[in-house]
């Protein structure tokens, strides 16, 4: 693993460690309500009303990376869930339902008082099924009605103009979903819902989004990048996972200044920078080595993600004066606008130009639908703008499923060709 | 009313009465045979056969003689579909793709999706301009189809028909003029009175949708009786009630397609396992096969429960990954090993 080169990573980590472990003593020795829920349900809520929420891909992330996937996938398909089925989504319910639970990460996640999703698949729905099922915890499931308003260019509109660009009649269906998810919070907190409080939560996130923001045009300006995409990654997810939270906007602006510093500063991650990369796609949780292994020989450096360009884009909203409305519009098509055209190739073509982008390392989930698709149109995006794409074909969590040595083999061919351009 | 107008389906959950009355025929449509060179350019694996067909056609314009495509939300291939149909639509001006409409039909049954959908339906009505009076036509012709769907399946259940012949049979609810083919089927169910599944094993299928009646013939050929399937294509293709007609016919319509049409959406599971269980419970089967291939993403997260169920009614089971030749053998040692109640 490369040595961690920001102060701010190294206080996300440890962040987001100590959350974890103030989370687990609270609930194992208060009995303090605590829920897992899908990466794009809508954390404000539970975090203006003190049920913390555990992401199901940040656990899922965990579990990977510390090298534990394999056990747990094994003890799925033991179970009968067979081999082909989504294991992005499902591994943290294997950790806490499956074999030794024991062996899960920082002593595993405890009983949660709420499951929650939105339906983005066919399949998230059936994985929270079991999950609450075993636990015998609530279960509250969002709907997804798809978006038929695709304008061109979202994150023009996204800001200010989210009202007419998420289409009236679906606002509305997810604040009388949230209406629902916030009587359930009120019933397991015991505490009242505060709109005022809400309001105030999504300025702050705002506030948080605009410090990513002023990091990624640094990142875009500076000659070379100032911070490597794993620490990048680090940062921005430690504190979206506690968005609005007086810690996480404190952590965006010690990252901001940092990154800002580095860049004015001419600090380059990677002195040696001559390809700028791309990873589009969720992160190899299990092989973030990966990310550094072509610097030293090609000065390949993955300079962009999506997690540190979503945050200004996917997540600010202005005109808070209905709370709930501004959140359902952050809600309704977040997975979408990741995973599927128009939304996607639009806007990591509009992030590979900004970047300035030499190559494109382009991930297709093997066992992730929601996340499998827009792949291609993503790909002959970028291809019919001269960017050059490297298919990476590999699960995000799956760990059995991945050649480390023959992906570098490949990856290196590919570099090799780009760097001769 | 107006009929020359043709309306591609892309599954049972699109609203066949609301077409019909603003002058379509409403068509299903199918997979087909030969390469899918615009698909394999647009679409990664994870899309069934016959979603990749239906957008390599529509891409290619060979399915010219549709007037419009419409594409529920009740499965998330569909949505797909819809997205990468309307992205071709926009960046490829030499693409002919016709009118895309997407009805927003949710399965998770709340009051909101309830209201939701409703809503939609109307919006539908009102986008396809359908009046009140064609409405009702349009249900009485629809549920008259709907009723010899159970004649159909009331022959089968009484052994006189092949369930790979009741399956082929029905697909004619979707593929067919729906008045035609109510006219038909009364004629030729007259003829069939004769015994064929005496002493057979009567067996169910579950799990992934059907393609085609391979499973069945499969079965038949090593002596099994095929007697019902949890699928849209077969056995529940009319469902367990027609479109009301003493009510709004808009609420009606919107009704039969939210409580009563199958999809990979429903939920809770207690009302997608309702079919299932009450089949289990008629005390009518000898066995089930539950095909879950390997490419399924979504009943693979049932079998184990609904697996459970059955051992616990004592009612053997199969599970077969593949609709191919190779898994003959542990087939037919399965239905070999049935016996008839």
């Amino acid at each position: 693993m490369a040595q961690k080169q920001l102060t701010s990573t190294i206080a996300a980590s440890e962040g987001q460690k100590a959350w974890f472990a103030s989370l687990r003593e609270r609930v194992f020795e208060t009995r303090a309500p605590y829920a897992i829920g899908q990466a794009d349900m809508p954390f404000e809520l539970f975090q203006a009303m003190e049920v913390p929420m555990v992401s199901n891909q940040w656990w899922a992330a965990v579990v990977s990376a510390k090298r534990l996937a394999p056990y747990y996938l094994d003890k799925l398909n033991e179970t009968g869930f067979h081999k082909g089925l989504c294991r992005y989504c499902s591994l943290s319910m294997a950790s806490t339902v499956l074999g030794d639970t024991s062996q899960a990460p920082w002593g595993g996640l405890p009983k949660p008082s709420l499951l929650a999703a939105r339906l983005t698949c066919d399949c998230v729905q059936r994985v929270f099924e079991n999950w609450a099922a075993h636990f015998r915890a609530e279960l509250i499931l969002l709907d997804a009605p798809a978006a038929t308003h695709l304008p061109p260019r979202w994150w023009e509109q996204s800001r200010h103009h989210w009202r007419e660009l998420f289409e009236d009649h679906r606002l509305q269906f997810m604040v009388r979903q949230f209406e629902r998810l916030i009587a359930s919070l009120e019933r397991i907190s015991g505490r009242k819902f505060d709109p005022d409080r809400l309001r105030a939560l999504m300025e702050r996130v705002n506030r948080q989004e605009e410090y990513f923001e002023e990091a990624k045009l640094a990142i875009c300006e500076a000659p070379k990048t100032p911070v490597r995409m794993q620490e990048q990654i680090t940062n921005v997810m430690a504190a979206q996972w506690q968005r609005g939270s007086e810690w996480a906007v404190s952590q965006a602006k010690a990252f901001r200044d940092e990154v800002v510093s580095r860049a004015a500063q001419r600090i380059a991650a990677c002195p040696n920078e001559r390809l700028r990369i791309m990873w589009v796609g969720a992160g190899l949780w299990y092989d973030l080595d990966f990310y550094t292994a072509f610097e030293e020989s090609h000065g390949a450096v993955f300079v962009w993600s999506m997690y540190l360009a979503f945050g200004p884009d996917g997540y600010i909203r202005y005109g808070l004066d209905d709370p709930l409305l501004a959140l359902a519009s952050r809600t309704v098509s977040m997975n979408e606008q990741l995973h599927n055209p128009p939304w996607a190739n639009e806007w990591i073509l509009e992030q590979a130009r900004s970047h300035r982008i030499d190559a494109a390392f382009v991930l297709t989930p093997l066992g992730t639908r929601p996340s499998a698709t827009g792949t291609r149109f993503v790909e002959i995006a970028l291809e019919e703008v001269g960017i050059p794409v490297f298919s990476v074909h590999a699960d995000m969590v799956d760990a059995r499923l991945w050649d480390a040595e023959k992906m570098r083999r490949d990856a290196s061919l590919f570099l090799d060709q780009v760097g001769r351009r | 009313m107006r009929k020359d107008r043709i309306a591609g389906i892309t599954s049972n959950t699109v609203p066949w009465e609301i077409l019909r009355a603003a002058g379509y025929t409403p068509l299903l449509l199918e997979d087909e045979a030969g390469p899918t060179p615009h698909a394999d350019r647009w679409m990664e694996d994870v899309f069934d056969r016959r979603f990749r067909v239906i957008f390599d056609r529509l891409c290619a314009g060979a399915w010219n003689h549709l007037d419009a495509v419409v594409i529920p939300r009740t499965s998330e291939q569909e949505h797909k579909l819809y997205l990468y149909l309307r992205e071709i639509a926009r960046t490829q001006p030499a693409s002919a793709i016709p009118e895309l409409y997407f009805y927003n039909l949710l399965h998770t049954r709340t009051p909101e999706s309830y209201d939701y959908g409703l809503e939609r339906t109307r919006q539908m009505v009102r986008d396809f301009d359908a009046s009140e009076d064609e409405l009702r036509a349009a249900i009485v012709e629809s549920n008259r189809a709907r009723g010899r769907v159970r004649d159909i399946l009331q022959k089968r259940r009484e052994g006189r028909l092949e369930g790979s012949a009741a399956l082929e049979w029905i697909r004619g609810f979707y593929s067919e003029d729906r008045g035609v083919f109510a006219d038909r089927a009364p004629d030729q169910l007259k003829g069939m009175n004769e015994q064929v599944a005496t002493h057979r094993p009567h067996i169910l299928i579950k799990g992934a949708p059907l393609k085609d009646a391979s499973l069945h013939h499969l079965v038949e050929e090593a002596g099994g009786y095929v007697v019902a399937e949890d699928d849209w294509r077969g056995s529940r293709a009319a469902g367990d009630t027609d479109v009301c007609l003493n009510k709004d016919p808009v609420t009606a319509i919107f009704e039969k397609y939210f409580y009563d049409e199958v999809s990979p959406r429903v939920h809770p599971v207690v009302h997608r396992d309702a079919w299932y269980q009450r089949e289990i419970e008629r005390g009518h089967l000898d066995g089930v096969l539950f095909y879950v291939p390997l490419e399924d993403d979504v009943l693979g997260w049932d079998y184990p429960a609904q697996l459970a169920y059955l051992a616990s009614r004592s009612i053997p089971s199969v599970l077969v990954r593949e609709n191919v030749r190779e898994h003959d053998p542990p087939l037919a040692e399965f239905v070999g090993s049935l016996h008839r109640k």
